[in-house]
């Protein structure tokens, strides 16, 4: 299973060589990514089955799904708006991703508490890490044309801003969808669709910091700088939802527990 | 400005710009173009009239009282009203435009990031109020973005468009859904029931410890209690650590005849009983109470070929943990059993009906109007726990809320079809 993990890295770092040094050959790199998504997806499937539960639980766990999910983004947006623009930054952050993973493997528990044993759970985060894919990529593409740009010492255009804002159009509607099923989900488990729980915080906090990008974005199209900063911003918010809430104080105060006798 | 002037003294001549009044800076600020700025001026005020409101009446007003809550529910229609037929007021056309929101969002953001951030015990301690979401500048804030929210579904919702209806269907669904909040806000009732086997029940407890006769009576037959098989861990002894070791968690269930290999150590399970007792020299016996807990016999060999052949268990409430010393400074452990599935077996009676079900967490239970869920039990006697925990809610906002999320959903689905089709701008 490992072996397959370490294919889909290999894949994807090779993949982005390629794109990066075989320009007239690209076709080296698509069979590079698509072979490293296919190792990938091939992984999850085994390390579903394996464990016998869905392996969404865990934040290794998840972090799976975005290393594979970011390449499987870049490549359907590729292919959807004939651009390669995205290839090598899907890559590499697939790689990342797994590299991280390889490095500090996780215990891989079979146990799924009963809060977790919901028709919602796997939609969910499912949906969840789509949009995570998206909008990651979304905002290391944004990060990339602004540094560039500061570096040749040139103004931002307003086309510079077109492949991130597709990717915020494609993963903010799922991230949506996510808080809604997670809020439906809330309603069945716990009582109430919406408590202020410090992980809900973060998770409306990364929904209003994309929302305003859409908006600075649709105010502000001749001048892409702002909204393209503000996209690099959510993603920082996103990473806090997805990592940063749980080493925070807050934490501690969690609703997300079911065995209180109050 | 010059409008202004012209408006005002129609037929006077023009005098001489040196000898006008130079316009005042505060009245140049709000008569040129309205953006941003002003937004955060107005942001500013609406913040300080919240702390005002925090230092003056404070949280003496219960919800159903508070004005602000109920301003959430009304700024729907009003400001859907206001936002159509002012559409062509600069004053309304800014309100209900696109720098309010973003400024407004990133207001009600910030207060949210604090509220993410800063532990509720600090707002009961230091503020007075429960949480952020309670205080009065948040609900100042959250009032004007929904304003803003509602008078930008107003200034498009006419006419019936394809774009209108997407934009509709995204910004109404959730000022539907925020009105529905509000709504649930005053008149959510929330309680919590204790239920104990052969004991029927009709009270519940508020947060206030209020008792709340609810129109049914709940008895609990049996609380039940299902395990994952258990793990093993190995501890290694090492004071840098909190408790004393340090533990290697293996995420495979032990069983009769598994075999594991956990770091470097092979571990094979040779006897496994669910539920044991100790009996001495004999080992662990089978003995399938609620208050027992599992045990294996083991054999772990290390690498170097050495090993140990033992019992571990668990400990449960009538039972001791037991470990296998395999070195100096290492053993291995059986961790307590992960619950699978809780549920309870209850009898429900309301107007001379029974009606037998069994409440599971995710599996929640209506009956008149209120909703049962199965919170917890007591979670040191774990399966031998004599009470089950119940919590019981009402919540007349929830259709109100489940519309404007489906039109959320509607809109979210929208807004892809648009996306992925390259049709948005």
């Amino acid at each position: 299973m490992t072996l397959l993990a370490q294919l889909a890295l290999g894949s994807w770092i090779a993949g982005s060589a390629a794109y990066l040094t075989q320009k007239k050959r690209a076709w080296i790199g698509d069979v590079l990514m698509m072979l490293g998504i296919l190792s990938g997806v091939l992984f999850l499937g085994i390390l579903w089955a394996s464990l016998g539960r869905p392996p969404l639980r865990t934040l290794g766990e998840t972090r799976w799904w975005y290393a594979v999910g970011v390449p499987v983004i870049g490549c359907l947006i590729g292919w959807r708006f004939q651009t390669r623009a995205l290839a090598v930054p899907s890559c590499l952050m697939g790689a990342l991703f797994a590299w991280i993973n390889l490095a500090h493997p996780e215990t891989m528990d079979k146990t799924l508490m009963p809060a977790l044993q919901s028709p919602w759970f796997v939609p969910h985060v499912i949906v969840y890490m789509v949009s995570y894919s998206a909008l990651g990529l979304g905002s290391l593409m944004a990060a990339w044309v602004l540094v560039k740009r500061l570096l040749r010492r040139e103004e931002v255009q307003p086309e510079d801003a077109d492949t991130p804002h597709r990717l915020v159009l494609v993963g903010l509607p799922l991230l949506t969808c996510g808080l809604l099923f997670g809020a439906f989900w809330a309603k069945e488990a716990w009582g109430h669709y919406w408590t202020w729980d410090p992980k809900e915080t973060w998770a409306f906090l990364t929904w209003a910091a994309y929302l305003t990008y859409l908006h600075v974005r649709q105010r502000h199209q001749l001048k892409p700088v702002l909204a393209l900063s503000v996209l690099v911003a959510g993603f920082a918010v996103l990473l806090g939802c997805w990592f940063g809430v749980n080493l925070l104080p807050t934490a501690q105060e969690s609703v997300h527990t079911y065995t209180r006798t109050e | 400005m010059i409008r202004l002037m012209i408006r005002s003294h129609p037929r006077r001549p023009v005098a001489p710009a040196k000898e006008q009044a130079a316009p005042r800076d505060s009245e140049a600020f709000w008569q040129g173009r309205l953006g941003y700025s002003q937004a955060v001026v107005v942001c500013a005020v609406a913040f300080a009239f919240g702390m005002a409101m925090h230092a003056s009446i404070g949280y003496r007003l219960p919800a159903t009282l508070n004005p602000f809550v109920w301003l959430m529910a009304l700024a729907v229609p009003v400001s859907l009203v206001v936002g159509r037929v002012g559409r062509h007021n600069r004053i309304v056309h800014w309100l209900t435009g696109i720098p309010m929101a973003v400024t407004t969002t990133t207001a009600v953001g910030i207060l949210a990031l604090i509220g993410g951030v800063v532990p509720e015990s600090w707002f009961q301690q230091r503020m007075g109020v429960e949480s952020m979401w309670g205080s009065w500048p948040f609900l100042v804030l959250v009032d004007l973005m929904m304003v803003n929210l509602c008078g930008s579904v107003g200034k498009r919702i006419w006419p019936l468009t394809y774009s209108n209806i997407v934009y509709q269907m995204s910004h109404l669904g959730l000022a539907i859904s925020i009105a529905g909040g509000a709504i649930g806000a005053v008149t959510l009732e929330r309680h919590i029931m204790v239920l104990f086997p052969g004991q029927p029940m009709t009270i519940a407890y508020a947060r206030d410890e209020s008792e709340i006769k609810l129109p049914f009576e709940v008895e609990l037959k049996e609380f039940q209690m299902d395990f994952f098989p258990p793990q093993a861990a190995l501890a290694r002894l090492d004071p840098s650590y909190e408790d004393g070791f340090d533990l290697v968690p293996y995420g495979g269930f032990l069983g009769q005849g598994t075999s594991h290999r956990i770091a470097e150590d092979k571990v094979e399970v040779q006897q496994f009983r669910d539920g044991a007792v100790y009996a001495g020299d004999e080992g662990w016996k089978h003995a399938p109470w609620k208050t027992t807990g599992p045990a294996a016999k083991v054999k772990v060999t290390l690498p170097d070929g050495t090993g140990e052949t033992g019992w571990i268990a668990a400990g449960a409430a009538d039972t001791p943990q037991s470990h296998l010393r395999i070195s100096d400074g290492l053993a291995l452990v059986m961790l307590d059993p992960k619950p699978k599935e809780f549920r309870s077996l209850i009898t429900i009676r309301h107007q001379g009906r029974e009606i037998k079900k069994t409440l599971k967490v995710n599996e929640p239970i209506t009956v008149e109007g209120w909703t049962l869920y199965q919170l917890s039990y007591d979670d040191k006697a774990g399966k031998a726990s004599a009470y089950s925990t119940l919590e019981v809610v009402r919540d007349h906002g929830l259709p109100v809320v489940y519309l404007g999320m489906a039109l959320m959903v509607l809109g979210a689905c929208l807004h892809l079809w648009n996306g992925v089709g390259g049709k948005a701008k």
